[in-house]
């Protein structure tokens, strides 16, 4: 109940932001700050340009004030910002000229967590074995915080698809650290 | 570590938790507001261009009359209501450049298409070099349409035009549409731009440039193309997984200026299999660095083995606005969808149809749930192998079953879609249905993963039991790249 309870009035917040931005684009601050890490983190997620993520960043934020309309305010409005990256992450996909970051210089993991620097870069090189697309779903799931139905939804797969690609990843990533542990 | 892992999944949100700097936040929210500024004013300049037109517009439908301008709408409306000429389209060329003096501009004005059909003329012209400003007026002008004069001295008055910015504020492209105009092939017309939409008129006389009909050569116009197969770099973010045989080709481009651009491609497959006509890992760049994702183009030919104009193995893929001209493209192709062709023609036993059966399986007269029924056959379709392991029961009761077969392969296929031998599903005196899982396709397949197909039946099966093939699906990783130039 609480949940549901939370998730309306989160809604509702959204909806009278997006109401009072479509008038002044300035009042779309708040959900630009709340939302900004998780879109720059998934665009440099998928392109590893800290350069082209800021610029795509912008240019998400810009489209989305645009098309406020567009927004269903029953959605999940970093969904919807996440599409709108996705998008654009893709006519950036192939460029010839990306600068592809070396491991090292990606973000991951945050540095307050508590695994120990040898761990931390054991994880980092796992997640450098995943594909695109798997790296993706776990991005969406652990960073953006979707759920299966709304990544399934953003990817336009069946939710019980995603599941269990998520499922195939957690449990490889885990018998890799387990193999490596032993 | 692996403790971690094991406790609870969700430290992984932890791992990819991320924030980055104040600083960082606030020089991109800058980014926003200035191109919101910039969207926000475009977006008003064509309102008011909008309004100047529909004012234009609004004298030229009392000056002509109410009755002539709704039997133009009529004719443009209604399809058939006049004849239409056998006029093939034609392309307007010759004019590249010309630069136009005016009180505190220096215009450059260059022509970029015309386009006339046997339903109308359309002519693109960039405009640039002017001081963004000169735009901002605060209430319309009415301004005067651009003409063109035909060889036989006719004028027509442009019926409308609209513009859309360019890279930045100091450039904007003007379309401007006219009625059909006939033949003129090899003969030259005057096209007149009198005005522009800034604040004041830019001109003291109409911008004059001349333009000389030529009749489109569809060969003419498509390029030479030299496929080029790049196998896979490893660097690709796709892993390549046995594309034996599978090969793709650029065999025709169409390439109408500012009007669309159609590009057919012909993928080989195995004869066996017909392909399946899905673009979503296809992907459109050039060499300045842009993509054409494929979801704006148009995949007009469906795909139906009856319809002559769509080879079975050809897309044709249709850019509208065109492909911009000079430069090199790259079409990478990272996934090809096809289906086997399995065999549809059935025939009668006791009034009832059948296919063609392609596996018969003995069931045990007492099973139970999560037994296994042994098959180990490796069946061969072209290039591809699939071994069926057997049937894996998965609810055995007295009036129904559930079941899977349990398949693999060390190829990129889908599961034989394997089903009971009774059309319509009619299984004696009960039903029953089967259904693939089909697989998630965001990543390449894992050879050593089980495919599955379900079947169930609401009588329960004892002795042998005709199977008939549905299908089998392949979903081939590549790394193929097609290039092509656009001149």
């Amino acid at each position: 109940m609480d949940n549901f309870e939370d998730k309306a009035a989160q809604e509702e917040k959204i909806k009278g932001i997006v109401l009072a931005s479509k008038k002044d684009p300035a009042a779309f601050f708040p959900l630009y700050l709340e939302n900004v890490d998780k879109v720059y983190y998934y665009v440099l997620s998928r392109i590893r340009s800290h350069q082209d993520a800021e610029d795509i960043t912008a240019e998400v934020f810009t489209r989305a004030i645009k098309h406020l309309n567009r927004y269903k305010e029953e959605g999940n409005f970093l969904a919807w910002l996440l599409t709108i990256a996705r998008n654009l992450t893709f006519d950036h996909y192939r460029n010839r000229d990306n600068h592809w970051l070396e491991l090292s210089e990606i973000p991951l993991p945050n540095e307050e967590f508590e695994f120990d620097l040898d761990d931390k870069l054991l994880l980092k090189s796992k997640l450098k074995q995943l594909t695109p697309e798997q790296l993706e779903i776990l991005v969406l799931r652990y960073n953006a915080g979707l759920t299966f139905l709304e990544i399934s939804k953003f990817l336009g797969k069946k939710e019980d698809a995603v599941r269990k690609a998520h499922n195939k990843i957690i449990g490889s990533l885990r018998s890799q650290m387990e193999v490596l542990d032993d | 570590m692996t403790e971690n892992f094991d406790k609870d999944e969700m430290n992984l949100g932890k791992i990819f938790d991320y924030s980055m700097s104040n600083q960082k936040k606030e020089q991109i929210w800058r980014i926003v507001e200035r191109k919101n500024e910039q969207s926000k004013r475009k977006q008003s300049l064509r309102i008011k261009f909008s309004l100047a037109v529909l004012g234009v517009l609004t004298i030229i439908f009392l000056a002509v009359g109410p009755k002539e301008v709704f039997a133009q709408l009529r004719a443009r409306l209604i399809p058939n209501y006049r004849p239409i000429s056998q006029l093939e389209d034609q392309i307007l060329s010759h004019v590249i450049d010309s630069e136009e003096e005016s009180p505190g501009e220096r215009l450059k004005l260059s022509l970029l298409s015309a386009i006339s059909t046997n339903n109308e003329l359309k002519i693109v012209v960039d405009v640039r070099g002017f001081d963004p400003s000169s735009f901002e007026h605060e209430t319309p002008r009415h301004f005067e349409q651009a003409y063109i004069i035909l060889p036989d001295g006719k004028r027509i008055d442009s019926i409308g035009s609209s513009f859309e910015y360019g890279d930045d504020t100091s450039d904007f492209v003007l379309e401007m549409d006219f009625p059909a105009i006939g033949k003129f092939d090899g003969e030259e017309i005057q096209l007149f731009i009198p005005d522009l939409p800034f604040k004041e008129n830019p001109f003291e006389q109409a911008w004059k440039t001349g333009l000389v009909v030529e009749v489109i050569d569809n060969e003419k116009h498509t390029p030479e193309v030299e496929p080029n197969f790049i196998n896979s770099s490893g660097e690709a973010p796709f892993t390549t997984i046995g594309a034996e045989g599978l090969s793709a080709e650029i065999i025709k481009i169409k390439h109408f200026p500012a009007k669309e651009t159609e590009l057919t491609v012909k993928v080989n497959i195995p004869e066996s299999f017909r392909l399946l006509k899905s673009t979503t890992f296809w992907q459109l760049t050039d060499d300045q660095g842009f993509g054409y994702p494929l979801d704006y183009a148009v995949v007009y030919c469906e795909n139906s083995p009856l319809n002559a104009d769509c080879p079975p193995n050809e897309i044709q893929l249709k850019f509208k606005p065109a492909l911009p001209e000079n430069r090199s493209y790259t079409l990478h192709i990272l996934r090809i969808n096809m289906a086997l062709e399995t065999d549809s023609d059935f025939y009668m036993v006791d009034g009832e149809p059948r296919l063609k059966t392609f596996l018969t399986v003995d069931f045990p007269q007492d099973y139970q749930t999560g037994d296994f029924i042994s098959i180990d056959q490796w069946h061969t379709f072209g290039p591809y192998d699939i071994q069926i392991l057997g049937i894996e029961i998965l609810q055995a009761r007295e009036d129904s079953i559930r079941f899977r077969f349990v398949m693999q392969s060390p190829q990129a296929v889908g599961p034989l879609a394997l089903c009971i031998n009774r059309f319509g599903g009619s299984i004696g005196d009960g039903g029953g249905g089967c259904s693939g899982e089909s697989r998630d396709g965001l990543i390449p397949p894992d050879p050593e993963e089980y495919r599955y197909f379900y079947n169930n039946a609401t009588t329960k099966l004892s002795g042998p039991v005709d199977f008939y093939l549905q299908s089998l699906i392949v979903e081939e990783w590549t790394d193929m790249h097609l290039e092509f130039n656009l001149n």
